[in-house]
C-alpha cells in the first residue's frame, strides 16, 4: 500500500476550533505559552494538560493525531525526566527532582499540544489570512503588507503543484538510472542538480506564465478588495476572554 | 470592436498586420510555430507593446496609460498550460482575484464568482483546492477569472492542447456559451476540428495574414496548408520490422496497485495483463487519472504493485533488472533536461549505465541521429533553446540512447503543433526495430497505422 503523505498538519473539518477565526487561536494560543512558561506548580500543569485533551477531543481531533503530534518531542521529555530525576555523584533517584522534571516535561507537551492545536484546525490560507490581516498595522509604517500577503498566497498556492512536479522529475531521471542515494555527500548532491535545475528551469517558464495572467487581471498591487474577508464574532471575543482568564489563573497559582 | 492596423512588433515576428474581431464573433488564428501568433494576443491584451501600426478596442488604445487597466477588463486572456494561471488558493478565490483587482465591493465580488462558477459550470467546487481539479477544471476555473471581469472579448492562446478529450470537449461548450452571450472570442489554436467551428479564420503567415475567410474557403486552399504551417492530417507512419534474434518480453500479470489518501483507498489498477514483445507496438488508450501513470511506472520498475507478478524476458521485475532496459518517456519529457548541451544531457542514461565518457557521447550522437536531429548542429546547443518539437525529441533521444529493449511512452505527442506530433510519431514508429513499444495516449488514432495491439484502460481497468 502506498500512502500519500498529506501536506503540512491540517486535518480538514467543521468543529468550533475549525470555525474559530485563526487570529484567535494565533493571539490565544501565544497567551497560553507565555502563561505557562510563568508558572512550574505541577497540578496548575497537568490540569492544563487534562483541559487541553479535553478540548481537542471535543473538537473531532483523532487521538492519533494528537500522539503523532507528540513524537517528535518524545526524545525530549524522557531526557528531561531522566537528567532532573537522576543525581550523578553518589548515583541516586531524586525525588523532587523527579517532579521538577515531571513539570517541565509536561509543560512542554502543553506548549506542543497548542500549537498542534492550531495547526491541526486552521488551514495554510487561514493561517495566512490571519498573520497578515493581524500585519496590517503595520502599513502605516510602509511595510508592505499587501504584497506580502500575495507572496505568501502564491507560495501556497504553488506548493502542491511544485511538489508534484518535482516527484515527476525524480522518477524520471531514476529511469535514466539517476542515484540519489548512494556515494559520498558530495556525489549525492550533484545528483540532485538534475532534479533541481529542471525544477528551476520550469519555475522560471510558471512564473512568466502567471505575471501575464495576473496583470491580464488587472493586478496593480493598489486598491484591491477581497471576497474573503476575516471577521471575529462575539464567540471570538468570548473565547479570547475566557483565554485570559485561564493565562492568569495559570501565571498567578 | 478589436481593430490592428499595420501592426508590427518583435522586431519582424509581425509585419503588416489587418485584422478586425466583432463581439459576438468566434474567430480562429492559426499559423506555424513562431508565426507571431501568441504576440498577437498579447497586443490586444495590453500586455506586450507593438513596434508600429495602432490596435484599438472598443476605440480604447491599450498603451495609452488611462486606458490599459480598462483595455485589460475588456480583454479576457486564457494561456495554455492552466495550472500556472491559477493565483489563488481556492476556486471562489481565483475568481474573485480579477474583480478583487478592480476594486469592487464585497457583495459585487460575490455576485461576480457565482455567475462566472455557473458559467464554466464549476459552481460546486468554490472551496476546493486547484491543485485537486483535473486539467479540463483547471481551464475552465481560468476562463472563469476572466468571464468574472464581464470581458467583451475573449483571447485564448492553445487553450485545450494540454487537456485529454473530455476536458478538451467542456472547455469547447464554455466558449461557445460566452460566444452565445455575445463575448468576441480570438483562439489560437492547432487543431483543425475546432477551428471549424470558429465563424472565420485568419492564418498568419511570414509576419502577414496570408488567409482570413470561413472554414469552407479555407478547405479550397488546401495545398497551401504546408506552406502556412497548419494540419494537413495525420500523416502515414510505418513500423519498422523487428532486426533482433532475440524476442525479449515484457508482461504484467493481475497487476494491482492501490493508493491510499488518509483513510480513504483508490484503486489506481485492477489486476492489469498486457504483454510487449521487441517488435511489438502496444497502444493503450487511457485519459488523465485511468491508472496510466501507475501501469507505465509499474512496468518500469518505478513502484512495486500491491499483487500481480511483473517479469522482463521471463524473470521477475525490478527496479535493478529494468535499469536501461525498460525506458520510460515521461509526459512533457522536455521538462525533465537538466545539462548545459544537448549532447550531456542524451548521454545522461548511458553514463548512469556505465559507460565512459567516448562511449556515452558515440551513443548519444548515435541516439540524436535516430530522433532525426545532427548531432554536429545540435550537440553543443544548450536543451533550453530549442523549439518544442526540438526539445521533445532531444528528450526521447535521452532515452534510446541507453538502447533499451522496450520503450513505453506517456503521451508522446501532446501539445506539440503538426508538423511535431508527426515527426515523434514517424520517429517511435521506427522504435520498433530494435525495441518493443508502449504508447498510452488519449488519441490512439495517431498511432492505428502501427499498433499491434490495442488495450483501453479506464478506471483502472485495462481492456
Amino acid at each position: 500500500m502506498k500512502t500519500i503523505a498529506a501536506f503540512g498538519m491540517y486535518l480538514p473539518g467543521n468543529s468550533f476550533l475549525h470555525r474559530a477565526d485563526p487570529r484567535t487561536k494565533l493571539v490565544g494560543a501565544f497567551i497560553l505559552i507565555v502563561a505557562l512558561f510563568c508558572t512550574t506548580a505541577l497540578p496548575v500543569i497537568v490540569a492544563s494538560l487534562a483541559v487541553l485533551l479535553a478540548v481537542m477531543l471535543a473538537a473531532r481531533i483523532p487521538p492519533g493525531w494528537i500522539f503523532r503530534a507528540l513524537r517528535p518531542i518524545v526524545l525530549i521529555v524522557l531526557f528531561t525526566l531522566v537528567v532532573n530525576a537522576v543525581r550523578l555523584s553518589p548515583l541516586a533517584f531524586s525525588w523532587t527532582g523527579f517532579l521538577r522534571g515531571l513539570a517541565f516535561s509536561i509543560r512542554l507537551i502543553d506548549v506542543m499540544l497548542l500549537s498542534t492545536m492550531v495547526t491541526l484546525t486552521t488551514s495554510p490560507v487561514a493561517l495566512t489570512d490571519g498573520l497578515t490581516a493581524m500585519m496590517r498595522p503595520l502599513r502605516t509604517l510602509r511595510v508592505p503588507v499587501d504584497d506580502i500577503a500575495m507572496m505568501l498566497s502564491i507560495a501556497l498556492r504553488f506548493i502542491p503543484t511544485i511538489s508534484q512536479e518535482a516527484q515527476i522529475i525524480i522518477k524520471a531521471q531514476t529511469a535514466r538510472g539517476a542515484n540519489f542515494s548512494t556515494g559520498s555527500l558530495f556525489a549525492r548532491l550533484r545528483a540532485w542538480t538534475v532534479v533541481l535545475v529542471p525544477l528551476l528551469v520550469q519555475l522560471f517558464r510558471r512564473a512568466d506564465t502567471l505575471a501575464l495572467a495576473m496583470e491580464s487581471r488587472c493586478y496593480t498591487g493598489q486598491g484591491r478588495t477581497r471576497l474573503r474577508v476575516l471577521t471575529m464574532r462575539t464567540g471570538d471575543w468570548a473565547t479570547l476572554v475566557v483565554i485570559v482568564a485561564a493565562a492568569v489563573t495559570i501565571a498567578v497559582l | 470592436m478589436i481593430q490592428l492596423e499595420g501592426i508590427a512588433a518583435r522586431a519582424g515576428v509581425l509585419n503588416g498586420v489587418d485584422l478586425a474581431v466583432a463581439p459576438g464573433e468566434h474567430v480562429v488564428l492559426m499559423g506555424g510555430n513562431g508565426s507571431g501568433k501568441t504576440t498577437l494576443l498579447l497586443l490586444i491584451a495590453a500586455l506586450e507593446r507593438a513596434d508600429a501600426g495602432s490596435v484599438r478596442v472598443d476605440g480604447l488604445d491599450p498603451f495609452d496609460a488611462t486606458s490599459t487597466i480598462e483595455v485589460r477588463r475588456r480583454v479576457g486572456f486564457v494561456q495554455q498550460r492552466p495550472d500556472d494561471q491559477i493565483v489563488a488558493t481556492s476556486v471562489a478565490d481565483d475568481v474573485a482575484f480579477g474583480p478583487e483587482n478592480l476594486g469592487l465591493p464585497r457583495a459585487e465580488l460575490q455576485a461576480r464568482v457565482d455567475e462566472a462558477l455557473q458559467l464554466t459550470g464549476l459552481n460546486g467546487l468554490e472551496g476546493r483546492e486547484p491543485h485537486t481539479l483535473s486539467g479540463g477544471q483547471k481551464q475552465r476555473l481560468v476562463i472563469a477569472g476572466a468571464l468574472a471581469m464581464r470581458p467583451a472579448y475573449l483571447l485564448l492562446d492553445e487553450p485545450t492542447s494540454q487537456l485529454d478529450p473530455a476536458g478538451r470537449a467542456d472547455v469547447l461548450a464554455v466558449l461557445a456559451r460566452a460566444k452565445a452571450d455575445g463575448c468576441g472570442i480570438l483562439q489560437v489554436t492547432h487543431s483543425m476540428d475546432e477551428a471549424r467551428r470558429a465563424d472565420r479564420i485568419v492564418i498568419l503567415h511570414d509576419g502577414r495574414i496570408a488567409f482570413d475567410g470561413t472554414p469552407d474557403a479555407l478547405e479550397l486552399r488546401r495545398e497551401q496548408f504546408a506552406q502556412w504551417g497548419i494540419d494537413t492530417g495525420l500523416a502515414p507512419i510505418q513500423r519498422v520490422p523487428y532486426a533482433g534474434d532475440d524476442p525479449a518480453r515484457l508482461s504484467a500479470t493481475d497487476v494491482s496497485v492501490t493508493y491510499r489518501v488518509g483513510d480513504i483507498q483508490v484503486p489506481a489498477l485492477r489486476r492489469a495483463n498486457l504483454t510487449v514483445s521487441a517488435g511489438d507496438f502496444v497502444v493503450v488508450r487511457g485519459a488523465t487519472g485511468s491508472g496510466k501513470s501507475t501501469l507505465l511506472n509499474c512496468l518500469a520498475g518505478l513502484l512495486t504493485p500491491d499483487a500481480g507478478t511483473l517479469t522482463l524476458d521471463g524473470q521477475a521485475l525490478t527496479a535493478r533488472s529494468t535499469r536501461g532496459r525498460v525506458g520510460l518517456i515521461f509526459q512533457d519529457p522536455e521538462s525533465q533536461l537538466f545539462a548545459e548541451t544537448v549532447l550531456d544531457d542524451v548521454a545522461y542514461g548511458p553514463r548512469n549505465l556505465g559507460a565512459d565518457k567516448q562511449q556515452a557521447a558515440d551513443a548519444a550522437q548515435s541516439a540524436l541521429k535516430r530522433v532525426g536531429l545532427d548531432p554536429e548542429r545540435f550537440g553543443m546547443l544548450s536543451p533550453f533553446r530549442l523549439s518544442g518539437g526540438q526539445a521533445r525529441r532531444v528528450a526521447i533521444a535521452g532515452i534510446i540512447s541507453m538502447q533499451p529493449q522496450f520503450i513505453l511512452a506517456d503521451e508522446p505527442t501532446s501539445a506539440l503543433d503538426p508538423a511535431g506530433r508527426d515527426t515523434v510519431r514517424a520517429l517511435l514508429a521506427a522504435m520498433t526495430e530494435h525495441a518493443g513499444v508502449l504508447v498510452v495516449t488519449h488519441n490512439p488514432e495517431q498511432f492505428a497505422d502501427v499498433a499491434t495491439a490495442t488495450y483501453r484502460l479506464v478506471d483502472g481497468v485495462l481492456q
